[in-house]
């Protein structure tokens, strides 16, 4: 008696969700959620079936084959690798170059300076933040406050205010796909107050070539969705 | 001492060996095995750098649920409130009685539930099985601080037939445990003890207030506010403590004062032998949470929670970037680049209108006109994709920094639905330019935002070619549920529905759709009862038949004036019923209040849905109130006649979310007498909406929703007229759209 209406909403839910992987629609108006639903399930066997994508061969020749610069992200959570293109370098009322990059697959990531700023087209994107940018120095220039501002999953602002100090951890040789750089490693070590009132740290590692004001490598906080992202310049 | 209770503690005493022998060999294997998704945990000396050290939104798996729904040990309540905004959804069971409970954290210190129940061989009140419904409400009293415990007060079924009505007030205390498993990190003991009357006060009394309440008397219409009763008779002090070793796994015990007097006195259901019960829960994944039970001494018992939050998407939602704003610095470098005279050239304004419009296509957007002026330029488009309004604005600002030429400084964005502008958004160009990337982005663009009343349309408004006459089609599944049938609570159609819609000019709209049954039990509803006109009780009528035309009709939206939408539908409206409808909405655009007037004459369809008529004809009309409260609350007042003739007054409170997430109740009151209305005394219910973005975390404005009545009768009834105007127009209205601003950059 409690499990023949169970077993039959079950029945029925899975029989609608196979209706709806045949559903279709056509013109302006907007599709209905079973269309939509169906769509999505079918989309996401393709994705399925397709499986990860193969990994990809890369070397200093490969690289230099592109005329504009490309950086490796690798988003530790997930483990996954992505290669962004640079779209734009600009500035504005603030200290520090800008520069957006973007991927293949429509997500993009700004920075100040080296230095994160903002997230598009990944989960909980991180909207803007306030970065320690000074003129003519890469990377974080000063400790004291940083700001980042999130969209979380109420589509609401969610801000995280952290007190930061910078280490230097000496110099450190990088090797970039066969590419030599001296640099030095800086650490941008950051604590808030966080849930449950335990405090919150942030580590953000940055490795800078003073010469010519280049940030070649880092890891940096992205949001609590994102996690961590393993950054390195392939630009030669 | 007396036997029985020296009885009592023997049982008490080996269930407890036995449950901390059980125990212990689940502890030993549940530090090893983990068993399920990740759960969200506070981190034990996380190292500095670790995404664990890193701030979390996510909260932590909300308190437990007892066998009514609310948090709680097992058939006790305790004083934790859920998480704000949290929608429980759980089963529970023992004994042959089983329970579905929906419950709703409508406030961080308020909370409502309503419950279907079923007590199999009861055999009373003329049913076997006897099936109720009943709502819950709880409110916090004050929070746990320092040494002070969380205090909460729960009416418990307060206004149905009041088949498992009580009241109490109880107390919540947590303290921390060491920790067993590193990995989890340290346990958490919670103790509660409370007073309970009603159900709860009838086993091991130890006062009474205001003498003899009445016992349970099933089969009445119920609806009514038992406020006479509450906290009246006889009161018990309970108890229970539920152990959480670790975070997956808790050990539930408590003393239930609920004799359960009608179950094992009056009638047969089971034995109850002892007043202690034990369980042991399992947290599958943040929102499942599974548990076995040992209750009163005799009988086995199961649960299953499932608690979604409204604020944590099942999928998390990705939109593809935008382009990036490329300040006319960039590119504007020369005098010719910024020349005012191209408007006049009907070919470069033609140039400029599809490249808009192709790249909004790109971005799921609809481009329905533009007006161009050397220095200002306003967009109408529509919006499919996004449930964010906000969003779309956005990206329809960062396409027109993207396409037009550099003397445009102003951009008026007018978002349009069914042909008429909801509002404009009026930002500058190098406001925009200036502030992608500023620290505070979402605040800094609002605040140089402005957002008034959309302007009649433009005389030398340049028109997408492509968009009237519009004809779409659609072909899809359909559900149709029905509830709370005394011989089956649960009954539901499907089939397929082919949708059929033609748009010949901007506003006007001709619609249709047939409907195709393939299975489903709605037919075997039972008849009527109903003593006034069977405006919605003959379902069982109406579910005969397979083939059915569900709508056909022609609508028009229009502007009559400044704040001011009309709507006018000629045709089927919807299962029972057809006519010709009216209504006039008064919505400035800044403003928390709008006022709505409707006017409906209907004539009720015949039973087999195609285009004959019944003799049944009405005139029904309300004029309306709608405020919004703030905090996503909104308020809608009604007032008007329904279709059954009768008048009256609806009163509905609303929270919807950012993301679309909403839940709400609403009750009717006319002058139908409660003998006349039948079970239930008046009309009310509640309902939800979630979301298809937010469980597949890709930009949809569709959802899934649900209207819930304990009892579908014929009084306080409404026709349901498409493309009502209320809900769509605020949507892009001030304070929504500023609600989301954090979308406007994504």
């Amino acid at each position: 008696m409690i499990t023949l209406p169970l077993s039959r909403a079950v029945g029925v839910t899975a029989l609608t969700a196979l209706l709806a992987l045949g559903g279709c629609s056509k013109g302006p108006e907007e599709a209905s959620g079973a269309i939509e639903l169906g769509r999505s399930i079918r989309a996401l066997i393709a994705e399925r079936r397709a499986g990860p994508p193969a990994p990809l061969q890369i070397n200093r020749a490969f690289l230099d084959q592109f005329p504009q610069p490309h950086l490796e992200v690798i988003v530790e959570k997930s483990d996954l690798t992505g290669y962004l293109g640079l779209v734009l370098t600009r500035r504005d009322d603030l200290p520090g170059e800008i520069t957006t990059w973007s991927a293949a697959d429509n997500s993009a990531l700004t920075f100040r300076n080296g230095m994160l700023i903002a997230s598009r087209g990944l989960a909980g994107n991180l909207i803007s933040a306030s970065v320690p940018a000074q003129e003519g120095l890469a990377g974080p220039a000063t400790g004291g406050e940083r700001r980042y501002h999130l969209r979380a999953g109420n589509n609401q602002e969610q801000g995280v205010a952290l007190a930061c100090d910078i280490r230097d951890l000496g110099p450190q040789t990088l090797e970039i796909y066969e590419r030599i750089y001296a640099t030095r490693h800086l650490q941008e070590h950051c604590e808030g107050s966080g849930e449950n009132g335990r405090t919150a740290v942030i580590v953000n590692d940055y490795w800078v070539d003073s010469q010519n004001q280049k940030v070649w490598k880092s890891r940096q906080w992205a949001g609590p969705e994102i996690g961590y992202l393993r950054i390195r310049d392939l630009s030669s | 001492m007396t036997r029985s209770s020296s009885l009592t503690f023997r049982i008490a005493l080996i269930s407890t060996a036995v449950v901390a022998f059980v125990a212990s060999l689940i502890l030993a294997t549940g530090s090893v095995l983990a068993w399920g998704p990740e759960l969200t945990r506070d981190p034990v000396d996380p190292a500095p750098g670790s995404a664990q050290a890193a701030p979390r939104f996510k909260p932590l798996p909300p308190p437990a649920l007892n066998f009514y729904g609310t948090p709680g040990i097992i058939d006790t309540p305790s004083a934790e409130m859920l998480p704000d905004g949290t929608y429980a959804v759980s089963y529970s069971w023992f004994g042959g009685q089983s329970r579905y409970n929906i419950t709703f954290q409508a406030l961080p210190w308020l909370s409502a539930s309503f419950r279907y129940n079923g007590i199999r061989n009861l055999n009373l009140f003329g049913f076997s099985t006897y099936y109720d419904r009943g709502f819950d409400v709880r409110a916090r009293l004050w929070k746990e601080r320092g040494w002070l415990p969380e205090v909460t007060m729960g009416l418990q079924d307060f206004a149905g037939t009041g088949v498992y009505a009580a009241e109490y007030f109880v107390a919540t205390k947590r303290f921390q445990t060491p920790v067993l498993s590193r990995r989890s990190g340290p346990g958490e003991l919670k103790i509660s003890a409370g007073l309970g009357w009603g159900r709860l006060g009838t086993h091991g009394a130890i006062g009474n207030i205001g003498g003899v309440r009445p016992s349970f008397v099933g089969g009445g219409t119920g609806g009514e506010l038992s406020y006479d009763q509450w906290f009246r008779g006889d009161f018990s002090p309970f108890g229970g403590i539920e152990w959480q070793p670790t975070d997956r796994l808790s050990l539930k015990a408590e003393y239930s004062t609920d004799a359960y007097v009608t179950e094992t006195q009056v009638s047969d259901v089971f034995e109850r032998k002892s007043s202690l019960n034990f369980g042991v829960e399992y947290q599958y994944s943040d929102r499942t949470r599974l548990g076995a039970y040992y209750l009163y001494g005799t009988e086995l018992g199961f649960s299953a929670q499932f608690q979604l939050n409204p604020k944590q998407p099942i999928t998390p939602m990705v939109v593809p970037a935008a382009q990036p704003i490329i300040p006319r610095s960039h590119w504007a470098r020369t005098e010719a680049n910024w020349n005012q005279n191209w408007p006049a050239s009907t070919q470069q304004t033609t140039v400029f209108r599809d490249q808009v419009a192709e790249a909004l296509k790109q971005d799921g957007l609809i481009l329905e006109a533009i007006t161009f002026d050397a220095t200002e330029v306003e967009l109408r488009y529509r919006n499919p994709r996004y449930q964010s309004d906000m969003q779309a604005v956005g990206r329809v600002a960062r396409i027109m920094t993207a396409y037009l030429p550099a003397s445009v400084e102003t951009f008026r964005i007018t978002p349009v639905r069914s042909g008429i502008g909801l509002s404009t958004v009026t930002v500058r160009r190098s406001d925009l330019e200036a502030l992608e990337f500023s620290p505070e982005a979402s605040e800094s663009i609002n605040a140089v935002t402005g957002i008034t009343a959309a302007r009649p349309l433009s005389e030398d408004a340049v028109f997408s070619e492509e968009l009237y006459p519009a004809f779409s089609t659609s072909f899809a599944p359909y559900t149709k549920p029905s509830y709370f049938d005394p011989a089956r609570p649960f009954r539901i159609d499907f089939g397929l529905d082919l949708t059929a819609s033609y748009a010949p000019a901007p506003g006007w709209l001709i619609g249709g759709a047939l409907r195709q049954r393939l299975a489903g039990n709605i037919s075997n509803t039972r008849a009527s009862n109903s003593v006034l006109p069977h405006v919605r009780t003959d379902i069982s009528l109406y579910a005969q038949h397979g083939t059915t035309l569900e709508n056909l009709y022609v609508t028009r939206h229009w502007k009559p004036g400044r704040d001011l939408y009309a709507r006018a539908t000629g045709g089927i409206f919807e299962t029972m019923f057809g006519g010709v409808s009216g209504e006039l909405l008064w919505k400035p655009v800044n403003s928390p209040l709008a006022l709505g007037v409707e006017a409906n004459y209907v004539i009720q369809r015949d039973y087999d849905q195609r285009f004959s008529f019944l003799d049944y004809k009405t005139f029904t009309g309300h004029a309306s109130l709608y405020y919004e409260l703030g905090s996503n609350y909104q308020l809608q007042l009604d007032a008007g006649r329904y279709l059954a003739g009768d008048y009256g007054g609806t009163f509905s409170l609303d929270r919807v979310f950012n993301n679309g997430w909403a839940v709400g109740a609403f009750f009717t009151l006319t002058n139908v007498s409660s003998a006349d209305f039948g079970e239930g005394s008046f009309d009310k219910g509640f309902r939800f909406r979630i979301p298809l973005g937010w469980m597949l975390g890709k930009p949809n404005r569709r959802g899934f929703g649900l209207t819930i009545r304990p009892t579908q009768r014929d009084g306080g009834q409404r026709v349901a007229v498409p493309g009502r105007l209320y809900g769509s127009i605020r949507e892009a209205h001030r304070i929504r759209l500023q609600d989301q601003r954090v979308r406007f950059w994504e």
